[in-house]
């Protein structure tokens, strides 16, 4: 499908129909259309915070008012997920190292092609330390700079197949599905640092 | 500090038919503002302002 077909399609679209279908199909089960919406969100929200120039009202610093406006999001989100009887799952440290080998790998990808920046050996320096198991004192931010990226990027991968989804809605998607799966572990990840403070 | 989190975290969450009444009324909230912004936000170039005026969650 190219761009313009996918354009067209998407101007097509009545806004109230597809969230009622996303509803619908997530009250039978089929949850993947309804959480990749918010996932999208979600990386919006990443992004959006990147925004330095952002003013919005004359009371609220920026980040104040997106923080507010988007928790919602985030909390409904993470109840849908962890209640989602085909997404739902107990992370333990294996699953986060494995997901973040796979991180890692790509960093190795690209070093293979040619010299990365002073940030990103620094990202892969830190990615290396974790998948060893080695102290991370001091390097919390970058890491937790590296798990939002990832949840940016698969929020812009996640956008991209969605049209592909909302053709087919009631119909096994296995491109979201499994960048669904991908964003969710990032985000429990994330979520269990925030909660944790352990990079404070 | 370590990475480890060997206990992992029990799913506690909710199937969409098990919301309450105001979970649901805010998940529609939230669902029809991400329809709205994925659908015009084709391409995906950001006017912040706009699209931060345009959310329905408060």
């Amino acid at each position: 499908m190219g761009s313009d077909d996918t354009a067209r399609f998407l101007a097509s679209l009545d806004p109230e129909e597809v969230e009622r279908r996303a509803y619908e199909e997530a009250t039978k089960g089929n949850d993947a259309p309804l959480l990749a919406f918010l996932a999208v969100s979600i990386a919006d929200q990443e992004r959006f915070l990147g925004i330095e120039y952002l003013r919005l009202a004359s009371d609220q610093s920026p980040h104040e008012y997106i923080l507010k406006k988007f928790s919602g999001i985030r909390e409904i989100f993470e109840v849908l997920a962890r209640g989602s009887k085909r997404f739902a799952k107990e992370y333990r440290t294996e699953d986060y190292i494995k997901m973040l080998k796979s991180v890692l790998s790509r960093y190795e990808h690209a070093r293979a092609k040619g010299p990365l920046s002073e940030g990103l050996e620094k990202e892969m320096a830190v990615l290396k330390r974790i998948v060893a198991h080695k102290s991370l004192e001091g390097d919390g931010d970058i890491f937790y700079d590296i798990l939002k990226k990832e949840i940016v990027d698969l929020g812009n991968v996640l956008s991209i197949f969605l049209p592909n989804t909302l053709r087919s809605i009631g119909e096994r998607d296995d491109t979201v599905e499994s960048n669904l799966k991908a964003f969710l572990i990032r985000f429990h990840l994330l979520e269990h640092i925030e909660e944790s403070g352990i990079f404070d | 500090m370590t990475f480890e989190f060997s206990q992992g975290k029990m799913p506690e969450g909710k199937a969409v038919t098990e919301l309450s009444e105001a979970e649901e009324q805010n998940l529609h909230s939230i669902l029809r503002a991400s329809v709205d912004r994925f659908l015009e936000d084709r391409p995906r170039e950001l006017n912040a302002s706009e699209e931060m005026a345009a959310d329905v969650l408060v």
